[in-house]
């Protein structure tokens, strides 16, 4: 396996979008591990402010201006990034997980276990993930693990469906059979001859659902339903919308909006480069590549079909 | 003159960092109007590069390093892109490796062979097409009506004899058969060959099989040329290499050739495997598995030398004849 | 004399197609493809029997269900004198105390793997792509808690790759399977089922993906491992000549059926049935100077749903009259060990 990793990275170093995602999400992991580095001011400290430093534009000892509670929010921001993006990733991490069980023990086992998973699948993914999750956090109240569970419990589905797609038609492959001849079990089969081969594309759906975890954290806090106690880039664009659009201070507005896209941008990216590498087939490739993109606007010529050379 | 003249032919493909593999080094033969030529070797011998070669139909990484390709006199390798377009299936056609499985699920036979001819401007008017189909159909054992069926609604050999009619629709000189009867069970192939035997004799054809089976040379061949790894190692009358082979590989194949008719004679298989293209040796590239190298054939590559009339050679066996 | 160590008896196995919603809505019947039809035959110990034919004569499904891969419609299948389909259950009658029958479900089953194995037609799809050479090798022997300790694994496997011409065993150990050529790839599937040391292998089509150099190197390895270690050997294939190299007896099937059974130089040099007759005219010779007469059929092998009446072979049977389409031969001796299903043989 560790040999397959390598293969896969390999073949991504060539790709510049992939590795210009992975440099816009490592960057901000970076800075959001060495925050106390990176940040002007602590957030948490107390400060004393005068009336005018509440919503201050940026100056040349507050890069961005302060807030409404005249705290600085650079520093607020690069704080905020460590929220953010555990998360992200611990509810991904999770969905993963689960979607994988899930979509291994449908595929592999079928009749009524497989039914009866893919229909609480497919009743998850008809109610829309939002309401739901505001309804659960109403209901369980605030708090950073209970956002990572609630985004956790609702997202798996996605992996589920395709992780079961997948073992369906592995399941039918002669190595499957040759394993069932030589008298592996199902456990052994299933994590052995079948899961190493569904492996690439989790990690490929899972970099992008990181991005889908990230924006759904952000949207509960924007609605005013993160934990109270931590400050995410939600949370500040929470704050933002009550109090700084009046005055329009673009400052406290922006930053956290353009953080998270630049995450997302950069997962979706690295997301979409792992998924084309993983699943050739997927040609999306000219999407990333400007000179491809000129090529399908030339008028296509009739003529013979390339075919591959095995040779 | 003959039809195909191909001299000195060479092939590589580029890797993504930029190194050069031969795929195909050299390679030189004719093909007379009328007559069939067999290709044979093993898998990875290059024999398919070198026919993409000849259409011009190389992937994007392949490169013709030299050589010329004469079809009627005109040398294909000096036409531009525009041009090998008006060439290709008028005057040369091939049934790609295959290609019985990459037929259009979703359109009737008769409809992919009228694209076909439409392509190419042999027939305009739809009802012609769809009656020159028809024609076709029937010349290789299909009855007409059937066109009107999906490729799962045939078998594995008529959709090979699909792909035959496909590639005689602008009535070419030479046709190229690649692996025409790999996966097809034995009654089928011996129909196909048939077919194609007649379907030379009766349209002049000058044919050319590819295969890695030498039995199917020896049913419809009447000149055989050896590959291996890349070079050619021999080439002759089907008489000439089937019952006196020169080249040591060409031997060792032909004792691995299992007949039904002396199935006691041990079978020999040929240790090893062929070089990787990237490892290739300075010598004669088949010398590591030759029972009978000598230090000349690590170093030194042998040039095809002619023993007979129209038998060639390129071991340095006879190397030192010509001194 | 030793009971045969294979008997098929009567083996039937139908496989339902696929209804339409117009088939459901007017209430017809369900057709099935009959891949194997009331087969019979049996093989000795250390004996190789070839089960010739073409696509749809239900030689690969024989394979299958022989090795209780797949259950059958009809019939039965005994292995050293048990039932195949109970045995790949777990759910053996106990017949005598301390025979296989009294272990418990997981371990019967895991016996009737180790002592019978399969090797694949074809060496790109039977190995998984992500597993090393050695764990390829190595995993059965873990299933089946074979070998006390890391070392004697190890050298478990090394004998097998040996054994199989994967030499020097260190050499590829850690490679891919997609490292190795055709050939190499097979000879690790060969490796993989021989470090169980089966008494019983199925080899369904094992050379014929592979280049002609190299078939004579892996039918030469099976043959070898009959000499030295009597195991006996169900080898299936649609090409004659491969059959004629190195098996004891030929059973040649068409649509299910076996038309003609015996020793393999009796049915290559005096086939009986039209059928058989036609094969062995058809498989290409290596010298463009034999003129032979070849009987080349016309047509296809019809399919194994809606079969002929009367004998199946007669639609394009050479000889066929009248009664050929009304009556469907039995497989009948025509000499001491030497059998035909046809009217006229």
């Amino acid at each position: 396996m560790k040999e397959q990793l390598q293969e896969i990275w390999r073949t991504f170093r060539r790709k510049p979008m992939g590795m210009l995602g992975t440099f816009m999400l490592f960057s901000v992991v970076f800075i959001a591990i060495f925050a106390p580095w990176f940040a002007p001011y602590d957030p948490d400290a107390i400060i004393h402010v005068e009336p005018e430093d509440l919503l201050a534009p940026p100056d040349a000892e507050h890069l961005l201006g302060r807030d409404d509670a005249g705290k600085d929010v650079l520093s607020q921001l690069i704080y905020g990034a460590r929220v953010s993006l555990t998360v992200g990733f611990v509810a991904s991490f999770m969905a993963m997980f689960i979607g994988t069980t899930v979509g291994l023990v449908a595929g592999y086992y079928g009749g009524r276990i497989g039914n009866a998973l893919m229909r609480l699948v497919d009743f998850l993914l008809v109610i829309p993930d939002l309401p739901l999750m505001l309804v659960f956090i109403s209901i369980w109240g605030r708090g950073l693990w209970k956002i990572i569970l609630v985004i956790g419990l609702l997202g798996w589905t996605t992996t589920a469906r395709l992780v079961r797609s997948q073992v369906l038609s592995l399941k039918e492959r002669q190595f499957v059979l040759r394993a069932k001849a030589i008298g592996a079990s199902n456990f052994r089969t299933i994590m052995r001859h079948i899961f190493p081969q569904v492996l690439p594309i989790i990690l490929a759906e899972t970099v992008l659902s990181i991005s889908g975890a990230i924006i759904a954290e952000s949207s509960l806090s924007f609605l005013g339903l993160g934990d109270p106690m931590l400050v995410s880039w939600g949370m500040m664009l929470n704050f933002a919308f009550e109090r700084a659009i009046s005055r329009m201070a673009w400052w406290f507005l922006l930053p956290p909006g353009f953080a998270i896209v630049w995450v997302s941008v950069g997962l979706v990216l690295m997301g979409s480069t792992l998924e084309e590498i993983v699943n050739p087939r997927l040609k999306t490739h000219h999407l990333f590549d400007p000179g491809r993109m000129l090529e399908l606007f030339k008028v296509a010529s009739p003529g013979l079909k390339r075919p591959e050379v095995t040779e | 003159m003959a039809t195909l003249d191909v001299r000195h032919l060479s092939v590589s493909y580029l890797t993504d960092e930029g190194v050069a593999l031969n795929a195909a080094e050299d390679i030189s033969f004719q093909v007379d109007q009328g007559k069939s030529l067999g290709i044979v070797g093993e898998s990875g011998c290059g024999k398919t590069t070198v026919m993409l070669a000849l259409l011009r139909l190389l992937p994007e990484a392949g490169r013709i390093m030299e050589g010329q390709v004469l079809l009627d006199g005109e040398d294909l390798l000096q036409c531009s892109e525009a041009e090998m377009r008006n060439l290709r299936w008028s005057k040369i056609s091939i049934v790609f490796q295959g290609a019985m499985n990459a037929l259009n699920p979703v359109r009737t036979i008769e409809s992919q062979i009228v694209e076909v001819l439409r392509i190419h401007g042999v027939e305009g008017q739809s009802q012609q097409a769809r009656v020159r189909a028809g024609e076709l159909l029937e010349l290789v054992g299909i009855p007409p009506e059937r066109g009107r069926q999906y490729p799962h609604q045939y078998s594995g050999g008529m959709r090979q004899r699909a792909m035959i009619a496909m590639a005689l629709a602008c009535n070419p000189r030479v046709l190229i058969a690649d692996e025409p009867t790999t996966a097809l069970d034995v009654m089928i192939q011996a129909q196909i060959l048939n077919l194609l035997r007649k379907l030379q004799k009766s349209l002049n054809l000058a044919l050319i099989i590819v295969t890695h089976d030498l039995g199917v040379v020896a049913e419809i061949c009447d000149d055989v040329l050896v590959m291996y790894s890349g070079t050619v190692v021999e080439t002759g009358s089907s008489d000439a290499i089937f019952n006196h082979p020169r080249h040591p590989y060409t031997e060792r194949l032909l004792q691995a050739f299992p007949d039904i008719e002396s199935p006691n004679a041990d079978l020999v298989s040929i240790p090893g495997n062929p070089p990787r293209l990237d490892e290739l040796p300075p010598g004669c590239r088949f010398a590591p598995r030759c029972h009978i190298a000598e230090e000349r054939c690590h170093i030194e590559v042998p040039k095809p030398i002619e023993i007979e009339h129209r038998h060639w050679c390129a071991c340095h066996l006879y190397t030192g004849r010509r001194e | 004399m030793e009971a045969p160590i294979l008997q098929v008896q009567s083996l039937r196995k139908y496989f339902p197609c696929q209804r339409s919603m117009a088939d459901r809505l007017f209430h017809r019947r369900r057709k099935f493809v009959h891949a194997v039809d009331d087969v019979s035959f049996t093989i000795n110990r250390g004996e190789i029997l070839a089960l010739v034919g073409e696509s749809g004569s239900g030689k690969t499904t024989i394979g299958m269900n022989v090795l209780g891969l797949q259950e059958p419609t009809g019939g039965q299948i005994l292995f050293d004198g048990y039932d195949v389909t109970r045995w790949a259950r777990g759910d053996l009658e106990s017949v005598k105390s301390d025979d296989v029958a009294t272990k418990k479900r997981r371990e019967q089953i895991l016996e009737l793997r180790r002592r019978a194995q399969i090797i694949f037609q074809d060496p790109y799809e039977s190995l998984n792509p992500r597993q090393k050479v050695f764990e390829t090798i190595v995993e059965p022997l873990e299933i089946h808690r074979i070998g006390r300790s890391a070392e004697e694994k190890r050298e478990r496997v090394r004998k097998a790759m040996e054994e199989s011409g994967l030499a020097p065993a260190e050499h590829f150990w850690d490679r891919y399977p997609d490292h190795l050529s055709g050939g190499q790839r097979q000879r690790l599937v060969i490796a993989a089922a021989l470090v169980l040391e089966p008494e019983l292998l199925v080899a369904d089509e094992p050379v014929s993906m592979l280049d002609v150099s190299i078939r004579a190197e892996i039918l030469g390895l099976l043959n070898e491992l009959r000499e030295e270690r009597n195991i006996t050997i169900l080898y299936t294939t649609h090409d004659l000549a491969t059959a004629g190299i190195f098996t004891d007896r030929m059973a040649v099937m068409y649509l299910g059926r076996i038309v003609e059974l015996g020793p393999t130089q009796a049915v290559l040099s005096e086939p009986r049935h039209p059928y058989t007759r036609a094969l062995v005219s058809v498989v290409p010779a290596p010298n463009p100077r034999r003129r032979r007469k070849q009987v080349v059929l016309e047509g296809e092998v019809p399919n194994p749903i809606d079969l002929p009446s009367g004998c199946r072979f007669h639609p394009r049977c050479p000889q066929a009259q009248d009664e050929c389409s009304q009556i469907d031969p039995q497989l009948v001796p025509v000499s001491e060990d030497h059998q035909v299903a046809c009217l006229h043989a």
